[in-house]
């Protein structure tokens, strides 16, 4: 197993296992139980390769967040649960391109390995043996190591300062007045805006080259 | 960017503005680990993505079905790449042998990725252009999808047939020793008449017995010489000729009778040309030798049935492009309205050899015979034959080709001479 599954496995089970623990502290079996069978749900997609699953796991445990956010459930276990879903989600899309940049890969080290198997005139079997062991798969396994570490390196930054910000969020306080409310309204309004104008964008451009 | 991006930005927004509405700052600081991954994703997006591609064919130029190997390499110039898929679009009517024309790898700096593949397929002219590289970034939040070229093309040949030598009569022929009886007394093989003793003849030519009956005058055998042609070739392009039917397209048979027929009369040492009629005028100027039969086989790879209004028929023909009274050889499925074309040929006294793939008998065939075509497919024939004995009338040399049958045999069979009863049997008929 790799190092990317061994994580997706962890967070599968700290997503829903963070969200049941933080309803069950305050008591809210219901949303718990809730959680743990999404959690069933998840870890049986992943198992099965269900890759629909994906995106309605995360949508289901973004709102079981926001129910918990509203029902005031444990804040910091549901800020863990809401990190660990992202983090599945994002694991999940990365084993598989990981998968598919390797099979690439890997094809193309078979391929050095036979050249490598048949051993030229003058060099000995031992030293044909070590090209093959060291030039084609080891580097294909090196690159795949190191952009695997430098991934879940990252994404536990983004983890842990996530939960930071989340933590600090949830528990300062600041009063806001009606006009702050309407500016922050208008901001929000202007930015989605944009988003959508960018959304078009992309999409006329995909057309264009699709059409070219 | 991609749909995740969009997802996760949508998710962003509900939450914030939920917690907006509730004056709700848990739901608020739910949306602040999603921002944290978008925004070290945008931290991250791709700057200039950069390749080099390089595309190499085993061969340009290849015999039909011949597996032609084409091998793509692509490196990275820019930074690193997570994940790139490159597919390599080659042309729909080649088919994969062996091998991949798409491939998914991770690219570090310089790194290379080689796409390794074997094609094979019929005639033709095939055009290698671009190479889609998609490109993914960290988190898979951007994905940059572009195009790649390094264009190159492959030249399928047709495929050619041996044959006998092809018996062809043009009324004059070049100056050079060949195979072709020119009409011209001289040296040769074939008697072509007595003359007078002229003053060098060896004496083994002399006439003895015409001699004997004249007292003061000797006389002397005149054999036929033999020289090379001109022979112009013509392939009948136009769509409308030409069928498409289930079992095969009644072009590529014109094609491939060509391409024999070139082939047979090039190796004969004559001059040879061609011209394709049909989507426009395609041609090859006269020339001998190897190195025309390589530039023919070369039109003919890239011939292909169109539809040009201004030859619809066979009138607009340039018989400019054909020396007087040379050897024209036709291929073509034959319509009715071609016989004016044919009379003006043979007014400006050209040889007309006519090789007809029957178009009658390869639909009869390709959709099988049913009770109710029957009755069309018998007067279809009839309609055929009477052209084909009317083209006879006006001296054209006509092959009509059922395309399941061996060409050779069918040109054997139809130009070798006839005895002179049956000549006078089919003029009568």
């Amino acid at each position: 197993m790799t190092l990317t599954r061994k994580a997706l496995l962890g967070c599968i089970i700290l997503a829903p296992g963070a969200l049941a623990l933080a309803f069950g502290l305050r008591g809210q079996w219901i949303p718990a139980c809730v959680a743990l069978v999404l959690g069933f749900l998840c870890w049986l997609g992943q198992r099965r390769g269900w890759d629909w699953l994906v995106y309605l796991n995360l949508f289901n445990f973004l709102c079981l967040a926001m129910i918990g956010a509203l029902l005031k459930a444990w804040p910091g276990l549901v800020l863990v649960g809401v990190g660990a879903t992202l983090a599945t989600w994002d694991l999940h899309d990365f084993d598989i391109r990981l998968g598919l940049a390797a099979q690439g890969s890997a094809k193309e080290s078979e391929a050095a390995d036979q050249v490598a198997k048949a051993v030229p005139e003058g060099v000995t079997r031992e030293v044909a043996d070590r090209v093959a062991e060291v030039v084609p798969e080891g580097i294909a396994r090196e690159v795949a190591s190191a952009l695997e570490q430098r991934h879940l390196k990252t994404l536990l930054i983004i983890f842990g300062s996530g939960l930071l910000l989340g933590g600090a969020a949830w528990l300062i306080e600041v009063k806001l007045n009606l006009a702050v409310m309407i500016i922050l309204a208008l901001g929000l309004v202007l930015s989605l805006r944009r988003v959508i104008g960018a959304l078009r964008r992309e999409k006329i451009e995909k057309e264009k080259s699709v059409d070219a | 960017m991609t749909r995740k991006f969009w997802v996760l930005l949508g998710f962003v927004y509900v939450l914030i503005f939920l917690g907006l509405v509730t004056m709700n700052s848990g739901l608020v600081a739910l949306a602040l680990p999603l921002l944290v991954y978008l925004g070290v994703g945008i931290y991250y997006a791709p700057g200039k993505t950069r390749f080099s591609l390089k595309r190499h064919l085993s061969c340009e130029t290849v015999g039909r079905g011949g597996p032609v190997d084409v091998t793509l390499e692509i490196t990275n110039q820019g930074s690193e790449i997570e994940q790139v898929l490159l597919e390599d679009t080659f042309p729909a009517r080649l088919q994969l042998i062996s091998g991949e024309n798409s491939k998914s790898a991770l690219l570090q700096p310089g790194g290379k990725v080689e796409l390794k593949y074997t094609v094979s397929g019929e005639r033709g002219l095939y055009k290698f252009e671009e190479v889609w590289a998609s490109v993914s970034h960290i988190f898979g939040l951007y994905q940059t999808r572009f195009r790649l070229t390094d264009p190159a093309q492959l030249l399928i040949l047709p495929e050619s047939l041996k044959l006998r030598r092809v018996n062809i009569r043009p009324q004059q022929t070049r100056g050079f020793a060949g195979s072709i009886p020119s009409r011209v007394g001289g040296s040769g093989t074939d008697f072509w008449g007595v003359r007078e003793y002229q003053v060098g003849d060896p004496l083994r030519k002399i006439n003895w017995r015409a001699s004997a009956r004249h007292t003061q005058e000797l006389f002397t055998n005149e054999y036929e010489q033999e020289r090379i042609a001109d022979v112009g070739l013509i392939l009948d392009a136009r769509q409308q000729m030409n069928l498409v039917t289930p079992a095969g397209v009644l072009f590529e048979y014109s094609v491939l009778a060509i391409a024999s027929l070139a082939e047979t009369f090039i190796k004969d040492g004559n001059r040879v040309s061609l011209l394709t009629y049909g989507y426009g005028i395609d041609r090859v100027f006269p020339g001998y030798g190897k190195v025309q039969q390589e530039r023919i086989f070369r039109a003919l790879a890239r011939a292909r049935t169109g539809v040009h209004y201004a030859m619809e028929s066979l009138n607009y023909l340039p018989t400019r492009l054909f020396s007087a009274r040379s050897q024209i050889v036709m291929i073509s499925p034959l319509g009715q309205e071609d016989l004016p074309a044919y009379i003006r040929l043979r007014s400006q006294g050209y040889e007309i050899l006519l090789v007809s793939p029957d178009p009658v008998d390869f639909e009869a065939r390709a959709y099988g015979m049913l009770e109710s075509t029957s009755f069309a497919v018998r007067l279809a024939r009839i309609e055929r034959s009477l052209l084909l004995r009317k083209l006879k009338h006006l001296g054209v040399r006509t092959v009509d080709w059922k395309v399941d049958h061996p060409l050779d045999e069918i040109l054997y069979t139809s130009l070798r001479r006839q005895p002179i009863r049956n000549r006078l049997q089919a003029i009568a008929i």
